[in-house]
């Protein structure tokens, strides 16, 4: 596997939801294996992906979490949502059940996640053309009343999928990176006020760790 | 008008055919005017019947107001009859309108008036055959006087009949003149007077009323105007409260700082330990050493921040941008609150502080004072709440253990104050003892505290089921005061003495009575023929309750079928029934200890397990069937005589103890055998891993047991299998997150420091999932469906036992 992406400058949790068969672990695979299949099974529980962009020069690792869409299949929904900064939210561009469930979603987020979670809001079969059911324009106008970012993806063909996820990524991080400089890591050291604090982060996290006896 | 002159019809006069004419047209005339008296009566009492109706959905719709005014319901009730009384009295007022009005003046249109106009014809046919006569008789030529004659006669027998039908016409009309005016009139009438019984009716139901409605409710309502006015100024005063109470506030830490324990709940704002580092405002409050959070709405049960506070330190934090910030920090995590202002953050710090030092003081008692009035909290969290239910396990275990019989005393020394156990071997233990027993080494005995440590409930489990008297009777079985080189300790007694005891007991096992003496030891004396087969019964509080029911239930481990002749075989043949003597003391336990977490699925199955031959007798085979029957009494004796906590059992699949205890299922056993260092990740001849099979066979909180003892989840089965692929199958998506989850955190390496942007998700959601063990057993049997019933079975046996 060449050199293992252990070394990152931030780790963000994104969760993938929407209902069942809207396309999330297809989405996941095309952007961390360049992967698609067809016949893809229901997810059952959780399945986790990992992937590092650069932003700014800095490593970004989302750890990625596809949830199951279909009710029967889903474990206890607050583990989906603790810790999560970003969510992607898809739906179907051909069914438009899938998209009116998406104010179903949205509730379910603002229950259990994070209240300044990233969310977007993500049209996915855009190669659909001819089976289209929700019109981009519609959906649009939906993402902007509800303060969501919105992008029309297809995991089939490709198009949008890096995108999608790249821009997510690096919202979160402007948003995180701009918190960080109004508030200081915490710690012990209580520094003298006009010097600038210095934040160093380890470099190798796992190694060190696997020493010590567990 | 009514006449016209007799001489003028006869003559047929135009005078006569101009009276005729004006008769006509002001019949006519009064046709249309009744036709439009008749279409306005019709709509006004369609639109009357209309406006009951809604009168009285409006009377109906009032009985829904009932339920807010509880204090009014007899006025309310009055008022609605009041209403549906008159709607009635309308509605007598509408029948008889149409009864009268539209019936007969509509009768008049038809009836006499159609009369008159079809007698119009007739005499107009009359008047020109006498007309026609008249012009025939004209024309008749002089030459002809038969003709003559004929003529003549046709036009007296025409005039005749025209000066009778015209006769008869006028006689209509002038009838009918007449007719109308009684008969119109009194149709009036007769409306106005039922118009008159309405009112009347009316008036009377409202003086029916009177002295209620209009006297009694209006002074009640006078006086809730008033009422009202007091409230309204009342509340208005309220807002000077409000600055009041934040005055108060400020003034009243003199007078708190006199009671030991501050009361202390409120909101605070706490940051987030996720990348954003959001600052939610949230409601805290101390309960059982316990610092809870919850939102202010739409969460049903509150988070548990730190469920220990012994182990928690306070202290302000300085170097953040936000004013009033502090930190809670524990052994695994930094929480960063802040308050609103200097008092409260002063307040928040010393309650804290206080509510620490004093779960370290009266660690025993669980400062129960501190959860004395923790108002709407305590009320929403209901039982059924697994952080509630947890907190009653913890709170009752510490007096509930000494009840176990043996255990006010310390196993090794009888001193009277027992405050430690060992887990492993399941006795209660004094300090000095419990001492020696940690030098043992943890493979000998793990030391807990009885009143500081969190006991899981498998472990309140394993604990129940043994207790001092149990073990002691089975590593002091041959001890012998007289005989014995080795001294008993006991309470006051030299610490060299208390270890050379405690060492021969456990470790080097000195007085613990031989399987090849049992033999003999257990059987009755009248007995002659030594024993040849030997079993295990199930485990012991089912003991004293033999079951009866059939067996219907998948018999995995029990495969032979026995009658109810069991009991005489029992005796007859002679076979050993280990652990019976351990047990004939066994009395009832409190059974609270375990409130619904005891998932034992032995229900179904049968007390007395297959009996095995003589020599078969070995302590790692009765281990491996004690495993099987949950006994754990058996369990610990077994291991006592040195049986291989890992021994396969080569004619069934190469399975150990703890792949049986996974297969029926229990809980206590896995913690037992797991404790008492058996290999968790112990294979079978498929290559089956004890979490291979819990998954199996559908054991959510089995799975999460041995996940949390760090079971491997990657050992394959000989057909390659991994345990995930079992979940998959049989789409267990609460095990399949869990495992996804464990093996992602170990991809990660780990979450006890937080990363650089990472979090504490791990560790939150793996708490989540243990709350979640607590309820396994409803969501298993939801999702099941049938198959475990056994469950409530259980759980009513046990209650049966306690009572008796």
């Amino acid at each position: 596997m060449g050199t293992r992406d252990d070394e990152y400058d931030y780790l963000f949790k994104v969760v993938l939801i929407g209902d069942s068969g809207v396309g999330k672990s297809n989405l996941l695979s095309r952007f961390t294996r360049n992967e698609f299949n067809l016949e893809s099974k229901s997810t059952i529980g959780v399945e986790f992906a990992t992937r590092s962009i650069v932003v700014d020069n800095k490593t970004i690792k989302a750890q990625i979490w596809d949830t199951a869409g279909q009710e029967r299949y889903r474990a206890i929904t607050s583990a989906y949502y603790r810790g999560a900064v970003g969510a992607l939210l898809v739906y179907d561009i051909a069914k438009h059940l899938t998209y009116e469930n998406v104010e179903r979603w949205l509730r379910e987020l603002r229950d259990h996640a994070d209240q300044n979670i990233v969310i977007m809001l993500v049209g996915n079969k855009s190669d659909l053309r001819h089976l289209r059911a929700v019109p981009t324009d519609e959906a649009k106008t939906f993402a902007e009343r509800n303060g969501l970012s919105f992008i029309e993806t297809s995991a089939l063909d490709s198009t949008n999928v890096e995108t999608a996820f790249q821009n997510i990524l690096t919202e979160i991080y402007r948003i995180v990176s701009q918190k960080q400089i109004r508030d200081p890591p915490e710690g012990d050291v209580i520094r003298p006020s006009n010097v600038e604090p210095i934040d160093v982060k380890p470099t190798v996290t796992s190694e060190v760790r696997k020493q010590c006896c567990q | 008008m009514a006449c016209i002159d007799f001489k003028e019809v006869l003559a047929d006069s135009p005078s006569f055919r101009f009276k005729l004419e004006q008769e006509e047209e002001s019949i006519e005339s009064l046709e249309q005017k009744l036709d439009k008296i008749l279409k306005y009566a019709t709509s006004s009492c369609d639109s009357g019947r209309t406006f009951i109706v809604n009168q009285s959905a409006f009377a109906t719709s009032l009985w829904e107001l009932q339920k807010h005014f509880p204090d009014d319901k007899d006025a309310l009730t009055k008022i609605i009859h009041c209403l549906q009384e008159m709607n009635k009295f309308h509605n007598i007022l509408l029948e008889q309108c149409s009864k009268t009005v539209l019936k007969n003046i509509s009768n008049f249109i038809k009836k006499d008036i159609r009369e008159v106009k079809d007698y119009k014809q007739i005499f107009m046919k009359v008047s020109e055959n006498f007309d026609g006569a008249l012009n025939k008789n004209s024309q008749v030529n002089k030459s002809r006087p038969q003709e003559i004659v004929e003529a003549e006669n046709y036009v007296c027998s025409t005039k005749s009949q025209f000066q009778h039908s015209a006769l008869d016409y006028v006689n209509y009309i002038t009838l009918l003149q007449r007719k109308k005016r009684p008969e119109i009139l009194s149709t009036l009438l007769s409306y106005v007077s039922a118009c008159s019984t309405y009112f009347h009716q009316g008036s009377d139901l409202c003086q029916d009323y009177d002295t209620y409605l209009f006297k009694e409710l209006d002074e009640e309502v006078n006086s809730m105007r008033a009422d009202y006015a007091v409230l309204e100024k009342e509340m208005q005063k309220r807002h000077n409260y409000v600055n009041g109470y934040s005055k108060e506030e400020k003034n009243k830490d003199g007078d708190d700082s006199k009671g030991a324990v501050k009361q202390m709940e409120g909101y605070l704002f706490k940051r987030t330990s996720n990348a954003f580092k959001t600052w939610n405002r949230r409601w805290f409050y101390m309960k059982d050493n316990k610092l809870y959070y919850r939102k202010r709405s739409g969460e049903e049960l509150p988070t548990v921040m730190e469920d220990d506070l012994k182990l928690c330190a306070v202290r302000p934090l300085f170097d953040a941008d936000r004013r009033f910030c502090f930190e809670v920090i524990s052994p695994t995590k930094n929480h960063i609150l802040q308050a609103d202002t200097e008092t409260h953050y002063q307040d928040w710090i010393q309650a804290l502080q206080s509510a620490i030092g004093n779960a370290i003081q009266n660690n025993s008692r669980y400062s129960q004072h501190m959860c004395a009035s923790t108002s709407s909290i305590s009320s929403s969290s209901s039982a059924t709440t697994p952080s509630s239910s947890k907190t009653k396990e913890k709170r009752i275990n510490w007096k509930q253990m000494l009840l176990i019989p043996g255990n006010m005393r310390c196993a090794d020394c009888g001193n009277n104050d027992p405050k430690w156990a060992s887990i492993n071997l399941g006795i209660t233990l004094c300090i000095a003892c419990s001492g020696v027993h940690r030098s043992l080494g943890v493979h000998y005995s793990k030391v807990r505290s009885l009143t500081l440590d969190v006991w899981e409930p498998e472990i309140l489990r394993v604990m129940t089921e043994l207790g001092n008297e149990v073990v002691n009777k089975i590593y002091e079985a041959t001890y012998d005061e007289i005989l014995s080189d080795i001294e008993r300790a006991t309470e006051n007694c030299d610490d060299e003495v208390r270890k050379k005891w405690i060492y021969a007991k456990y470790v080097d096992r000195k007085f613990v009575l031989p399987l090849t003496e049992q033999k003999t030891e257990l059987l009755p004396p009248n007995l002659l023929p030594s024993p040849s087969k030997w079993s295990v019964k199930k485990n012991r509080r089912r003991t004293s309750r033999r079951s009866t029911h059939n067996n219907n239930n998948d018999t995995k481990i029990t495969t032979k079928e026995h009658d109810n002749s069991e009991d005489e075989k029992e005796i007859n043949e002679g076979i050993l029934m280990l652990g019976d003597k351990l047990l004939d003391t066994s009395m009832p336990v409190a059974c609270n200890l375990f409130s619904n977490s005891d998932q034992e699925s032995t229900s179904g199955e049968e007390d007395v397990l297959d009996e095995e031959d003589i020599d078969k007798l070995n302590p790692n085979y009765v281990l491996y069937k004690a495993s099987i029957a949950h006994n754990l009494p058996v369990m610990c004796q077994a291991m006592s005589l040195g049986a291989d906590k890992n021994w396969i059992n080569p004619e069934i699949f190469e399975r150990t103890p703890l792949h049986q205890a996974v297969i029926v299922g229990s809980l206590m056993t896995c913690e037992f055998l797991i404790m008492n260092g058996a290999n968790i990740n112990c294979v079978d001849r498929r290559n089956y891993t004890p979490l291979h099979l819990s998954i199996e066979m559908g054991n959510t909180a089995l799975a999460y047991l041995l996940l949390k003892h760090k079971a491997k989840y990657d050992i394959q089965t000989v057909d390659g299998k991994l345990p995930i692929d079992f979940a998959v199958q049989t789409a267990n998506a609460d095990v399949v997150t869990l495992l996804r989850l464990h093996q992602l955190n170990d991809e990660i390496g780990g979450t006890e420091d937080s990363e650089p942007g990472g979090d504490s998700t791990y560790n939150d959601v793996m708490r989540d999932f243990s709350h979640l063990a607590n309820n396994l057993r409803l969501r298993s049997n939801k999702r099941d469906g049938g198959g475990s019933s056994s469950s409530s079975s259980i759980t009513n046996n046990m209650d049966n036992i306690s009572m008796e």
